[in-house]
């Protein structure tokens, strides 16, 4: 936690998917952040606005043939992802920077046991390791992620367990090699409460023990409030807002960030109806020029149609791009 | 109690459901006879008074999509009764159900799916309009889809267009505008804002509020939001594998949760504001939901309830922890 280099900075980062000869979707746009170790940073937008691009373009993930990256760099302790061959990122993929998918299904073959995974999982990080101690690790990450009789579960195919037990899995076989970052691309969407409540708990409890760092994409508020040192609001590709994840609730500065604080019904609400952000979200061919919340925004003046506005420090690490910031401001949280 | 529990569902109540069952068969032995059942609901009794909203939560898979279908006929109960205004309408024929289906609705999940995409957005509207030849002539029935489309925040413009020109939360409107077309008392509202982006959800949930005021709609709201449902809800009824454990006024429940997994459940919803963290108790239930088919004896909970003891390998019966308020929990015995 002393270092004062981020182990990871994400600059200027702009994703573009070709549709095809003539036109191409500017999915991110001059995406910038830093993460450092042992911090969770989460990132909240909604659906569309590229959370999963920003994050997939951390390992190159995205589909080569038909994605460019027209600006930016993604420095990982230093090194450049967004500009490394294939072949060097692959012992990176898995071992340093792992992944956590919505759906664990998609991210396992139905073919194998549990246990075969996650032994493939070890020898791929270290082709000399021994087939026992490879079980041995195995049958080890399955405990730590609070999983009864994992012997049985070792033994298990993916169909056979539960949403719960799957992710669970799935964390086990993304902490396995002790990465140093671990994406979590909505891992508990498609979970319960009670559930979800459990893999957010050991999520917290593994960062805790092996000071991994961790980017966290939801939509849903409530668990970023819980999950997150940083967070990142993301709108049409962009980023909006930035800051520490109390100040956020309490002195939100976007106007967006503040519609959607706002429109969440915290138990303790007397209003009969919902604060509401009007309109809808503009798909990525229809994004407005300048400011992407222009024809949402309340506070909208000519210089949001036309240019997107800089980011301003509105607190000591609070990073706001909005125009009119000084004069927003929401009846939810708590800004002066 | 259990007596008690199921005839003290308030007497002024506009829809009634008495020991409401629903068992689907699991596997069956070589004649087709089945041999074990997936216990979808058992014994669901509750009430709403008209023009409120009972809001239902439960993990996945604890029935509450099968409570909603049974109220609709959708699926035929195996137990138990349906009262509506007094009238028994478990056992209807055909053709005496038909006023009930114009009167009962549901709005459901899936914006995207539930939306005939070669039909244009007013014909989809129009369509019950149609069934039950609601209207007149064509300048009636365009009228009539005029209105509702007014009703649910939709420009009569857009009454040409196909359903993929419209977003997710115009496609939900769209849905309840043909929901409402029926001119429904009773309307179901299975997840209907699960699948929709959060800052579009409050306006959906605004939809419902004011159309029930308008119109005196009763809701069941089912949702896995225990935000939402609280915001929304008179009533709350709380399922676990198939049973109700807790219901009561939305406010008392709320306040004073009894059922151990009401406890845990309320907990587990991630706190909101930095005060809201600050008093969060966080129960942490082990292990998961067990399987429905042929669910254990005694009580459901027992398998994951921190306080779980001998007694609990007898079913418990209903207590009544304050007016109106009832759990099914040997703590309370
Ligand atoms: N491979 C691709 N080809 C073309 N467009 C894509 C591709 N992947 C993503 N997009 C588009 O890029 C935009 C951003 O997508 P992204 O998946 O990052 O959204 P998201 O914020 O993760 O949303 P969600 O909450 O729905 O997962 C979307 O408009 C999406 O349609
Ligand atoms: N048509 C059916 N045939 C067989 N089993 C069914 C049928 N419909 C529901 N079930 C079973 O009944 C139980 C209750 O299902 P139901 O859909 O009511 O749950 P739910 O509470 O709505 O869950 P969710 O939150 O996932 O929608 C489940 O175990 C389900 O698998
Ligand atoms: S820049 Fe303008 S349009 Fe954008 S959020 Fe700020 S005030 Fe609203
Ligand atoms: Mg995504
Ligand atoms: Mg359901």
């Amino acid at each position: 936690m002393e270092e004062k280099n981020p182990l990871l900075q994400v600059v200027d980062l702009s994703v573009d998917f070709r549709l095809n000869r003539k036109t191409a979707l500017h999915a991110v746009r001059n995406v910038s952040f830093d993460l450092y170790r042992g911090e969770t940073l989460g990132i909240v937008g909604e659906s569309g606005c590229g959370k999963s691009v920003t994050c997939m373009s951390i390992l190159q993930l995205n589909p080569a043939s038909r994605t460019r990256y027209p600006s930016g760099q993604i420095l990982f302790e230093g090194r450049d992802l967004l500009h490394m061959k294939q072949k060097q990122l692959r012992p990176i993929r898995g071992n340093e920077i792992a992944m956590v998918f919505q759906e664990p299904m998609t991210a396992m073959n139905p073919l194998f046991t549990i246990g075969d995974q996650l032994m493939e999982a070890l020898r791929v990080h270290n082709p000399r390791m021994e087939k026992a101690e490879a079980y041995e690790r195995s049958l080890e990450a399955v405990r730590s992620v609070k999983i009864p009789n994992p012997e049985r579960i070792l033994k298990s195919y993916p169909f056979t367990l539960s949403g719960g037990m799957r992710q669970r899995v799935m964390i086990a076989m993304a902490m396995i090699t002790r990465p140093k970052l671990l994406i979590c691309d909505e891992p508990t969407t498609a979970l319960d409460v009670t559930i979800q409540a459990q893999v957010l708990d050991l999520m917290n409890e593994l960062k805790q023990t092996h000071g991994t760092s961790i980017i966290f994409i939801t939509h849903d508020l409530g668990v970023i409030s819980e999950m997150a040192d940083r967070v990142l609001i993301m709108y049409g590709g962009r980023v909006c807002e930035e800051a520490d994840v109390d100040e956020l609730f309490t002195a939100p500065r976007h106007p967006y960030t503040q519609g959607l604080i706002d429109s969440h019904p915290s138990p303790d609400y007397e209003g009969e109806r919902l604060k509401v952000i009007p309109g809808s979200v503009p798909t990525l061919r229809d994004m407005p020029a300048g400011c992407p919340f222009n024809n949402r925004c309340a506070y909208a003046t000519d210089a949001c149609r036309d240019v997107f506005p800089d980011f301003e420090e509105a607190a000591p690490s609070h990073v706001v791009a909005c125009h009119n910031w000084r004069a927003a401001k929401t009846e939810g949280g708590k800004a002066e | 109690m259990t007596e008690q529990f199921r005839a003290n569902t308030n007497e002024n109540y506009f829809l009634k459901a008495e020991g409401l069952t629903m068992h689907f068969p699991a596997a069956s032995d070589a004649f087709g006879r089945p041999t074990s059942w997936i216990h979808g609901a058992d014994d669901v009794s509750f009430a709403v008074p008209k023009g409120k909203t009972l809001g239902v939560v439960g993990e996945s898979g604890c029935g509450k999509s099968t409570v909603g279908k049974m109220l609709l006929n959708i699926y035929r109960p195996t137990g138990g009764r349906i009262f509506y205004e007094g009238r028994d309408i478990t056992d209807l024929s055909p053709k005496e159900r038909r006023p009930y289906v114009k009167k009962m609705q549901l709005v459901w999940q899936d914006p995207y799916s539930s939306l005939d995409p070669r039909l244009r957005a007013g014909d989809i509207i129009a369509e019950p309009i149609d069934n039950f030849r609601l209207a007149k002539n064509r300048a009636e029935r365009a009228e009539k889809v005029e209105r509702l489309m007014k009703m649910c925040g939709l420009y009569p413009e857009m009454a040409l267009h196909y359903p993929h020109q419209f977003s997710g939360g115009q496609r939900q409107r769209i849905c309840i505008a043909r929901a409402l077309a029926t001119d429904p008392e009773f309307v179901v509202c299975d997840e209907a804002v699960s699948a929709l982006d959060v800052s579009i959800q409050a306006q959906i949930i605004n939809l419902l509020k004011d159309l029930q005021d308008e119109l005196r709609l009763t809701y069941l709201f089912i949702s896995h939001d225990l935000n939402i449902v609280h915001f929304i809800s008179d009533e709350i009824i709380v399922m676990y594998l198939g049973q109700i454990v807790e219901r009561g006024t939305m406010e008392t429940v709320y306040r004073n949760r009894a059922h151990p997994y009401t406890r845990a459940l309320f907990s587990a919803t991630p706190a909101f504001t930095a005060a809201e963290k600050k008093n969060k108790q966080r129960i942490l239930l082990e292990g998961d939901v067990p399987s429905p088919v042929d669910p254990p004896k005694g009580c459901r909970f027992r398998s994951r309830c921190p306080y779980a003891d001998k007694r609990c390998g007898e079913e418990p019966q209903w207590s009544e922890v304050e007016e109106n308020h009832f759990v099914k929990c040997h703590l309370f015995s």
